[in-house]
């Protein structure tokens, strides 16, 4: 039985209990996809006036999706006494965490990403920028998860939390959304954003590190 | 010397020494603002370029500089706390997060009364006073944390481990806002950055300065006693310290 | 606190001293201390309210205590935490299974985290607490006594040195109740050793040795 044979069965689990429940994967999705339509809807639906706002607005609507979505990362764990095993097994609990992430990234920030070039072309970006959309979202929303997940652990207990995990995590979140809709921009505007996407990937590296280690931490702070 | 420090760290020590220096940092703190201040406001030259609205910068600045200071300095006394559990460090960095949360708002409202004249906008966002305003909320983070969680120790914990992960982001914050800024203004000059200061105008910025870091000390000093004595309230000390009549003839009576 | 003395002679296998417990600002105990030789079982009682939660969850390593340490094998469990989570099992008040897993499922997965190979399969497991018939069964179609059970069944199958329970005869019937206490004498007769609160009274033969500790009665 290795640590590895452990991260598998949490990540396994997650899978698994998400599949039985087909309707909860789709609403960040919903969620994005509304956020998004509600844009136009509130201003001149013009084509440039769209391709303007479109990087801030996909990445705005990537970011609140996110949100909605870490509120389920480890509260039905928590409220139904599986935390305390995932705190009282033997692995890291670094790794465990990681797993769990990982699950949720699949869940939510991955369907995200297969969404948005649906929602770029609505929002009026040209063709050829999908792809730096789908590359930029495929690297920030790991971290979104990530970072999150500290605020989710840190929050887990706390009831109606989510305003308050809002207030933790936007702070944390502004370096990703700088980088992340200033490389769409750039594309739409015709300028390479390699700059932006290799730092989204540094940002990433060191949040893959990082990130589960302060999680596991803040996992044990909130089950005291 | 770590025994030294133990026994300072121990609360009745704590607050007994504190009770010291408290009152001194607040003289200290009033004779540096006030000598500032005046000399700022009425005795060094108006600044050509702005006409006098750019006294405003002798507050401004000097609350900019503490906001981020003090979130660093809270950082740090969150880390002893979490790695040694040494409980003074988390009473300071309770005590400190006030008051850096005050500076950040006085250096956000600041910056905008300087940005009316100067630009004639009540907002711009510039990437000091964007910035001030992530910072702002990173310190409501995590006074918004620590009261939300009921246990004394858990909330302590949390804040802390929240203020660690927010000063690492901070330079990341910084720098990415910075560089937001930077692409979007075209000019690289700071809209609030600070001119080239004359000696006869900086010296009074520097009194500030420190006026305002002994205003930040006297504060906290004075909220940790008080956070102490909640803490400790069932303890022998505190009545003493806090003079309890009923007690104190008991113990005479003892003797 | 009263401890009934246990044999000085025989090394602690777990151990705390000057223990002390603080929650929502009061302190529910102090000074608490007892040895628990491997092959015995410890029973914490005490009203409402008391701490006992508040121990066993101190015990496991979940909470930490505002003074004092616990040793198990005379080693700080804070040291040598991930070796010290491999010999615990720890069952709290909730089972912790979830409404569509089946009780194989849970059994699986909790063993997997634990880390220790199944001592005996998980389909025996399940036939030892009595639900081999329903380990297919989503478990939110269970009784709250059959959630308990599919818990218990991964005690059975992990059958780790040492076991702390908090109230695990909550929500069993009557032979769901005897069934923990032959568990429990199995787990002492194989040297390992069980820690457990609880209101009712547990029905240990008398062969094996016991120690009762009450939180809150004036020492």
């Amino acid at each position: 039985m290795t640590v590895f044979a452990a991260a598998w069965a949490v990540l396994r689990r997650e899978l698994w209990l998400a599949s039985r429940r087909p309707g909860e994967l789709l609403q960040p999705l919903m969620f994005f996809l509304v956020v998004v339509t509600l844009f136009p809807l509130g201003t001149r639906p013009e084509p440039e006036l769209l391709a303007t706002m479109a990087p801030a607005v996909l990445w705005v609507a990537a970011l609140l999706a996110t949100l909605l979505g870490l509120e389920r990362l480890f509260r039905a764990d928590h409220d139904d006494g599986s935390l305390e095993q995932l705190l009282l097994s033997p692995a890291p609990l670094a790794l465990l965490t990681f797993s769990k992430v990982l699950a949720h990234w699949l869940l939510t920030g991955l369907p995200l990403v297969m969404l948005s070039p649906m929602l770029a072309i609505m929002l009026g970006l040209p063709m050829s920028s999908i792809g730096t959309v789908v590359l930029s979202l495929l690297l920030g929303t790991p971290i979104l998860s990530l970072l999150g997940s500290i605020g989710a652990a840190l929050t887990v207990g706390i009831r109606r939390g989510g305003a308050l995990l809002a207030l933790l995590l936007l702070p944390l979140y502004v370096p990703t959304l700088i980088l992340g809709a200033s490389a769409v921009a750039a594309v739409r505007d015709g300028l390479p954003a390699d700059g932006q996407l290799y730092l989204l990937g540094a940002l990433l590296s060191g949040a893959l590190v990082l990130a589960p280690l302060a999680s596991g931490l803040a996992l044990r702070i909130a089950s005291e | 010397m770590w025994s030294f420090l133990h026994r300072l760290s121990s609360p009745p020590t704590f607050y007994r020494w504190s009770g010291v220096i408290t009152p001194i940092f607040a003289v200290i703190a009033a004779a540096l603002l006030l000598v500032g201040t005046v000399w700022g406001l009425a005795f060094t030259p108006t600044d050509y370029q702005q006409g006098d609205s750019f006294r405003i910068i002798y507050v401004h600045v000097p609350a900019a500089m503490l906001s981020l200071s003090v979130y660093m300095a809270m950082a740090f006394s969150a880390a002893i706390f979490l790695i040694w559990r040494i409980k003074l460090a988390d009473v300071f960095a309770a005590s400190f997060a006030p008051v850096g949360a005050a500076f950040t708002l006085l250096a956000l409202v600041t910056g905008s009364i300087w940005g009316r004249p100067t630009w004639g906008t009540w907002w711009e966002w510039d990437a000091r006073l964007t910035s001030e305003l992530i910072l702002l909320f990173l310190y409501l983070g995590v006074m918004a944390l620590r009261s939300s969680l009921p246990e004394r120790n858990q909330a302590a914990r949390a804040a802390a481990l929240l203020a660690i992960v927010g000063v690492v982001n901070v330079p990341i914050i910084h720098f990415s806002v910075e560089w937001w800024n930077s692409l979007h203004q075209g000019s690289t000059v700071s809209k609030l950055g600070r001119p080239a200061i004359d000696p006869s105008m900086a010296t009074p910025l520097y009194l500030m300065i420190f006026g305002f870091m002994f205003f930040w000390l006297a504060n906290a000093f004075s909220r940790a006693r008080v956070e102490i004595v909640d803490r400790e309230q069932n303890k022998r000390w505190v009545r003493e310290a806090l003079g309890d009549k009923a007690e104190m003839q008991r113990r005479a009576g003892e003797k | 606190m009263s401890v009934s003395p246990s044999n000085p002679s025989v090394p602690p296998l777990l151990a705390v001293n000057k223990l002390a417990c603080e929650r929502g600002g009061r302190e529910l105990f102090h000074d608490l201390r007892f040895s628990l030789p491997a092959g015995a079982v410890l029973t914490v009682g005490g009203a409402n309210g008391a701490g006992k939660t508040s121990l066993l969850r101190i015990l496991a390593g979940l909470a930490l205590p505002a003074y004092g340490h616990v040793l198990f094998r005379q080693q700080s469990i804070a040291r040598n935490a991930s070796e010290y989570r491999s010999v615990l099992s720890y069952l709290g008040h909730q089972p912790g299974t979830r409404r569509d897993e089946t009780p194989l499922n849970h059994v699986q997965n909790r063993l997997s985290l634990g880390m220790l190979p199944a001592v005996i399969s998980v389909q025996d497991a399940l036939k030892t607490v009595g639900l081999a018939r329903y380990a297919d069964r989503p478990c939110g179609e269970l009784s709250v006594g059959q959630n308990r059970r599919a818990a218990l069944a991964w005690l059975v199958a992990r059958q780790s040195p040492l076991w702390i329970l908090d109230e695990p005869l909550s929500g069993l019937d009557v032979a769901g109740q005897s069934l923990v206490a032959e568990l429990i004498a199995a787990q002492v007769g194989r040297g390992g050793a069980a820690v457990l609160t609880t209101h009712q009274p547990l029905d240990l033969p008398a062969a094996v040795p016991q120690q009762r500790l009450t939180i809150g009665e004036p020492a």
